[in-house]
């Protein structure tokens, strides 16, 4: 590693500063990294740690609030914080493109794709004939793999999917041709398989182009499967500095370390991720899986539809229907957690929320406790709706900000009429705090007070306040940094254990799935495709559908034997409401039959408790 | 498209029948016919013989909804809802007071309004639309900051001191144009450089602060971080992709007022003494010519209503994400 | 006691709506985070300036809303026409003006009993135009001096150095509130640390040059108001500088009564439209749709001459004058509320439409909280910045609004004294020769600096409830 080359990019003690209103904020202190060119640097770190600042600043693109106040970027021997506006013009886009997080938003929406891209095209190609600048930017289109380059080059960004859009911004940062990429966390507004194609992608540009990429990611399986060299961020400050094979395997830093810990993974089951104060050790035998099939269920939820009138685009009033969920089937036990997978639009949240009758389904039951929940009136459902309680993914949008913590505790215990007189209730709130362990000074202030994990466990403790037998949490720790995952999922298996809960936990990560979940559903485009237990499920999967989540799950394991890259799942769920026939999943179904498109599949029972709707499962090796 | 527009034409009716409801109510139930009668022919010695009279010659001495006495449909039809309000539906907007058709008047009195008013709107546009943008490109610096603030302090003026003193500036002290009146023809010309320049100072306050929040909105979007990630001039940035998109909501708002500029302008017209509808419908009210008043209420709806459909498709024009199937 | 009290109905509404306004805020500010937002608005300069001007506005608005009958001398109340009071004690006759007039009233008898026979410039000691005056030696035409103004003066030829000394005398005066104030700000503004995180400090240094500003003007102004017409007189020979500031109360009444109708008008449709959806959105639209594709003054027209007509034939037996105009302006702001609701039943409805799906909405559902209760405790409060930026807007529009409609004729009586109604009978006065533009400069100006406090008040609210608010009317 020892090279002569001197690095493309050389960061010496850069600061960063930020005027807030009444104080200055120091959003990254002295940092130093280098980028050997061709090379992949991964910038990790948790939300605020700075990954993005630095990426803008090397840009030029702070926002006007922020400014370089030490420090140097020597990109290919110039030191770029001494460069005008105009000197930067020339770097961005010819010398270095940047790839954002956000496709949906970063492209302008009123103008064609193929304008876009060809207006970064070096400028001594963009003189050449309209015909030959249209011609670069139809194989720019087709080099990142897009299908019909010619079509898509005369549409318009709305016209195009996530993955595609995405694919449209790194041509646009590749249309330069620059030595260095900067790519800010391309993936994380994708779903697990598009953001496989996208990683793919890159790597593949990478080879051929023989590229430097700053990869800013929070995300270790990425910087696991993309990075040659590794670069810990917190709070401004760089942790840790490795190369990823050194880093993956030992980390050094105590944060990194701790990072590392909180990953959940299907070896970690039963332990906790996080140690502090109120993580119990609670060595919890995985002996749910194997509840008897005796116990009387729960929860029982059979053929539930639930369609969506669209009113398309605001303007015109032509309907057509949406199967958000469509025939949904399962059953919960007591004390039981079941994960329902699937990526976003497949209709897990809407389960949820027609679970709690929030939503009425058009058809199919739901079965609590023997009381039948459908098709009763709002009055009689009030006195059963402590039993079925609900947290939410966004900590910001799910607690009132005009309300005081206890005043948002104590909502349910009113609404439902329990927990006794107002000082009673008092009491009660001390003792929920307690339980998600939050200080008792927290009841007098309100949410803005609370960072994202304390408001999770406001939000945990106003469901348990009615004494809820059935939680039900939507993608709870989506929105949270990896350590507050850790912590807010040691706590509801706390939690799980000291009340005898029972949860069903939609989530999109598989990860969280294979630590938490005694058993899970898979579901796509409203259906579940797939049902077992977490265990089996997760390695034996028998949908190939399922598999492919599987895969495209950037895993730290593989690492190591970084070779060819698997095969992925092509193109994107199509939408709901135009669902293909038979099989929803055969057109991106490497086994597909005829017989696929023309009938849906009837459940396949795989093993005990474990069936499929596939027509040809896969044959998974029997152990 | 068709069949939206359609749709749009059916959903019209209910909004002009609401519309001719209120008007309805306030000048025939709020107070009826006799009320008027009396108003018109004064106080001295009126009797009811003369009220009767009047109520026949302005063919107001119908009953309000329901001709009980009539047979057939003619018991709806021989109303004054009917006579009165829904004929407006055909565009027969009767008499006024003094006998004079209103239609005629109408189509008489448009020109000039129409003479002030698209000027105003097309030079209107041009000039904010500049004088935003300038300041969006100078932002966070002084310039931008009192631009703001003259901007603010522009809108807080009431447009009749801008007429006043546009009168007063320019017609008595530099005598560059006349105070008031208007010719037809290339030769009024002269009459309206006053108006017009001093319609285009009123909007300017309030028009430039609007615009330059669209502008400022736009700009902190993600996709003008992106255009100048690939090495965009701000000239570029600026031109070709930021005033596109902000274009939008600035020309939907332009094109919904276009139909309504047949209306004029009230005061305007008023102060210039500019023979167009605004000074029509000021006249009327000040007469209390409740013929007219209700005419241009309905005229005004109708075409508010014409005004939102085109809006609809220009933003069809202007924004690829719309369609209207 | 100085007379009978005899409060009208647009009295008892304002104080009223004083009263809501400050326990709103009062329950607003419990929230930190709220008053946190409040001392962000402070900290701007101009937001500070803006609002003590716009809270000595109000007080004037207020003191003018205290009506009463003043008592009469015994020997008035034989001539003039009065009321005859406390008829048990017949030996003491107590009679009272049959007239209402309010406590601004009684603070400004010099200047509002200070009648010329007409124009008059500002601070002059003779009339404007020339008269026939008949002398020892015959009758000439000359400039006569004037009733009131600068009457005392024996030497006209003292007239400039009179106003110098009387300006110097209302600048020291001034001096003797200012610098205890100045002392109480410095206190203050040290006390308070600079640059804390988060925490901003109010603009101490504006306010207190805005108040020490406001202090010297008046007491210059009240100064040479003894003396003289400050502002001049107008064709009637009333003194502007009274006119100016009555039409305080006009304005700031025409702007709160209409916000106080519409308000609640919005708020139930608004909220209702978003939260409920279904028939009631599609009603809900139907009604604003309809109402907002008439134009709006034509609409406001058709009813106030609807409703005046009304009034004219059925109601001519209003006890007063002073009754007859406030009955007048209570219907023209029901009126304006009627019509300018929508704007912002709109903002509300679209504001709802998103809330209810927020999370903590769908989490009270899942309580089974009743709908009135979610309304009351998740959705109302969060609205509160939308209402309180489009009032603060609104009310700036609706004093512009005035002018207008009085020009055109459907505004307050004529007989009130409004900003609207000066301009309109002064707005042809710049026509003479020599200029008439004291009275037209008066209007702009007391309106002026109503409607910018209350724009730029405005923007600083915005800013500091909702950024993304910004500039949208």
């Amino acid at each position: 590693m020892n090279s002569v080359v001197p690095p493309l990019l050389d960061i010496r003690g850069l600061t960063v500063e930020f005027v807030m209103p009444g104080e200055i904020l120091l959003a990254v202190d002295q940092i130093n990294m280098t980028i050997q060119p061709g090379k992949t640097l991964a910038l990790l770190g948790e939300s605020g740690s700075g990954k993005s600042v630095t990426a803008l600043a090397m840009m030029g693109l702070l926002p006007t609030a922020g400014f370089i106040s030490a420090g140097d970027i020597i990109f290919d021997g110039a030191d770029l914080t001494s460069y005008s506006n105009a000197a930067m013009r020339s770097v961005r886009g010819s010398r270095i493109g940047m790839v954002f997080q956000e496709p949906m938003t970063s492209l302008d929406p009123v103008m064609t794709v193929g304008k876009q891209i060809t207006e970064a095209l070096p400028r001594e190609n963009r003189r050449a004939s309209r015909k030959s600048v249209r011609e670069q930017g139809v194989q720019l289109l087709s080099q990142m793999g897009i299908p019909e380059p010619q079509r898509r080059f005369d549409e318009f960004p709305h016209q195009l999917s996530g993955g595609m859009k995405q694919r449209v911004m790194i041509a646009i940062a590749l249309a330069g041709e620059p030595e260095l990429l900067i790519a800010d966390e391309p993936t994380t507004a994708l779903d697990v398989t598009t953001q496989a194609q996208i990683l793919d992608l890159l790597k593949q540009l990478q080879k051929e182009r023989n590229m430097a990429m700053l990869l800013v990611t929070h995300d270790f399986g990425i910087a696991a499967q993309m990075a040659d060299q590794v670069t810990v961020m917190r709070r401004g400050q760089i942790v840790e500095s490795a190369s990823a094979q050194d880093f993956f395997q030992a980390p050094q830093h105590p944060y990194s370390q701790q990072l590392f810990a909180a990953l959940p993974s299907l070896s970690k089951r039963g332990k906790p991720l996080f140690e502090s104060l109120y993580a119990i050790p609670v060595a919890q035998p995985e002996s749910s899986e194997t509840t008897t099939p005796t116990d009387k269920p729960l929860l029982e939820v059979s053929g539930l539809q639930v369609l969506f009138k669209q009113r398309s685009a605001g303007l015109f009033r032509e309907r057509e229907t949406l199967y958000a969920v469509d025939g949904v089937s399962f059953s919960l036990n007591p004390g039981e957690t079941l994960a329902i997978v699937g990526e976003s639009g497949c209709g897990k949240s809407t389960v949820i929320k027609s679970v709690l009758q929030l939503l009425r389904p058009d058809s199919g039951s739901v079965v609590f406790d023997d009381i039948e929940l459908t098709g009763r009136s709002q009055r009689q459902l009030r006195p059963l709706r402590r039993n079925l309680q609900v947290v939410f993914q966004d900590p910001y949008s799910s607690l009132n900000p005009r309300m005081r913590v206890t005043d948002i505790i104590q909502e349910g215990m009113i609404a439902q009429k329990i927990g006794g007189n107002r000082s009673q209730r008092e009491e009660r709130v001390n003792q929920l705090l307690e339980d998600v362990g939050l200080d008792i000074s927290a009841r007098e202030r309100y949410p803005h007070e609370f960072s994202g994990g304390q408001r999770q466990r406001i939000g945990i403790a106003r469901a348990l306040a009615v004494e809820p037998q059935l939680l039900l949490l939507d993608e709870p720790t989506s929105a949270l940094d990896l350590s507050v995952q850790a912590q807010i999922l040691d706590l509801l298996r706390q939690l799980q254990h000291a009340h005898g809960l029972t949860y069903i936990f939609v989530t999109h990560d598989l990860s969280v799935v294979e630590y938490f979940a005694d058993r899970v559903a898979v579901m796509y485009l409203g259906r579940i495709v797939e049902e077992g237990p977490a265990v089996e499920l997760m390695t034996r999967p028998a949908h190939p559908y399922t598999q492919a989540l599987l895969l495209a799950a950037p895993a730290i394991e593989v690492a190591q034997e970084k070779g060819e890259p698997t095969p992925h799942l092509l193109g994107e769920p199509p939408s709901p409401i135009h669902r293909p026939s038979g099989c929803h999943f055969h057109p991106r179904c490497f086994q597909a039959q005829p017989i696929c498109s023309l009938d849906y599949p009837q459940a396949v029972e795989i093993s005990i408790q474990h069936r499929a709707n596939c027509h040809f499962p896969l044959e998974t090796e029997t152990s | 498209m068709t069949r939206y527009l359609l749709r749009r034409l059916l959903y019209a009716i209910p909004i002009l029948l609401g519309v001719n409801l209120i008007t309805f109510s306030l000048f025939f139930v709020v107070n009826t016919p006799d009320d008027m009668a009396y108003k018109h022919l004064g106080d001295k010695r009126v009797t009811v013989e003369m009220v009767d009279k009047w109520k026949k010659d302005h063919g107001y001495d119908r009953p309000l909804i329901y001709a009980a006495d009539r047979g057939g449909f003619a018991r709806f039809s021989d109303t004054l809802f009917a006579q009165h309000s829904l004929k407006l539906f055909l565009l027969d907007f009767g008499r006024a007071d003094d006998g004079r058709s209103i239609g005629t008047d109408i189509r008489q009195r448009m020109g000039p309004s129409l003479a002030i008013a698209i000027p105003n709107l097309l030079v209107g546009l041009l000039v904010y639309i500049t004088v935003s943008l300038t300041l969006t490109f100078f932002r966070g610096t002084y310039i931008d900051f009192n631009g703001v603030l003259i901007a603010v302090a522009m809108m807080s003026i009431s447009a009749m001191f801008y007429i006043i003193a546009g009168q007063f500036l320019l017609g008595k002290l530099l005598h560059l144009a006349p105070i008031s009146g208007y010719q037809h023809g290339i030769a009024g010309f002269r009459f309206l450089i006053t108006p017009v320049l001093v319609g285009l100072i009123a909007g300017l306050g309030g028009s430039v602060r609007w615009y330059r929040t669209l502008f400022l909105e736009e700009i902190e979007k993600d996709y003008i971080r992106s255009a100048r990630a690939r090495g965009l001039g701000e000239a570029a940035v600026l031109w070709r992709h930021l005033l596109r998109n902000a274009l939008i909501p600035i020309l939907t708002g332009v094109v919904v007022v276009i139909p309504t500029l047949f209306m004029g302008s009230l005061i305007t017209e008023s102060f210039f003494s500019i023979p167009g509808l605004g000074s029509y419908t000021i006249d009327a009210i000040r007469a209390q010519d409740f013929a007219i008043v209700r005419a241009m209420v309905f005229l005004g709806s109708l075409l508010y209503i014409a005004g939102l459909m085109l809006t609809d498709l220009s933003y069809v024009m202007v924004d690829p994400r719309v369609r209207l199937e | 006691m100085l007379g009978q009290p005899a409060l009208l109905i647009s009295d008892y509404l304002i104080w009223s709506i004083c009263l809501i306004g400050g326990i709103s805020l009062a329950i607003g500010l419990r929230n930190p985070l709220q008053r946190q937002r409040w001392r962000m608005i402070l900290s701007t300069p101009s937001a500070m300036a803006s609002a003590i001007i716009l809270l000595t506005y109000l007080a004037i608005a207020l003191l003018d809303s205290v009506h009463f009958r003043p008592l009469l001398p015994q020997d008035e109340a034989t001539t003039n026409g009065s009321i005859e009071a406390n008829s048990e004690q017949p030996n003491s006759t107590v009679t009272y003006a049959a007239s209402e007039i309010s406590l601004l009233d009684l603070l400004l008898s010099n200047i509002r009993k200070a009648e010329e026979r007409s124009y008059s410039a500002p601070l002059a000691i003779y009339a404007f135009s020339k008269e026939s005056l008949v002398t020892a030696a015959g009758t000439t035409r000359a400039y006569p001096r004037l009733l009131y103004g600068g009457a005392d003066l024996e030497n006209p030829a003292l007239h400039r150095s009179d106003i110098v000394n009387r300006t110097l005398t209302g600048l020291g005066l001034s001096l003797i509130l200012v610098i205890p104030i100045f002392l109480l700000f410095r206190r203050r503004s040290r006390r308070s640390p600079t640059l804390s995180a988060g925490n901003q400090t109010p603009a101490w240094r504006t306010a207190f040059m805005t108040i020490a500003g406001l202090l010297i003007i008046g007491s210059v102004a009240t100064q040479l108001a003894d003396h003289y017409h400050l502002l001049g007189t107008e064709k009637v020979g009333q003194d502007v500088l009274y006119l100016g500031l009555k039409s305080i109360r006009t304005g700031v009444l025409i702007g709160a009564l209409t916000l106080l109708i519409m308000l609640p008008l919005a708020l139930v449709l608004g909220t209702a439209a978003g939260y409920f959806g279904g028939w009631i959105d599609d009603a809900v639209q139907y009604l604003y749709t309809t109402l907002s594709s008439i134009p709006g003054v034509l609409l406001i027209a058709a009813a106030v001459l609807s409703v005046n007509l009304y009034l004219d034939q059925n109601l001519s037996e209003v006890t007063s004058l002073h009754q007859r105009a406030d009955l007048r302006l209570l219907l023209l702001t029901g009126i304006l509320g009627l019509t300018g609701w929508i704007g912002l039943c709109r903002l509300l409805r679209a504001e709802s439409l998103k809330l209810r799906e927020l999370d903590y909405v769908t989490a009270a559902r899942a309580f089974g909280v009743v709908d009135a209760r979610i309304l009351i405790r998740h959705l109302l409060p969060n609205l509160g910045h939308i209402v309180l930026i489009t009032i603060v807007i609104d009310f700036s529009g609706l004093v512009l609004a005035e002018a207008v409609l009085s020009y055109v004729g459907v505004g307050v009586d004529p007989s009130m004294i409004s900003w609207g109604n000066m301009i309109n009978s002064a707005r042809l006065e710049l026509a003479r020769e020599p200029l008439v533009w004291w009275s037209l400069a008066t209007a702009f100006i007391f309106m002026f600096t109503l409607v910018l406090c209350a724009n730029l008040f405005a923007d600083a609210v915005r800013d500091a409830f909702d950024p993304r608010l910004r500039g949208k009317q």
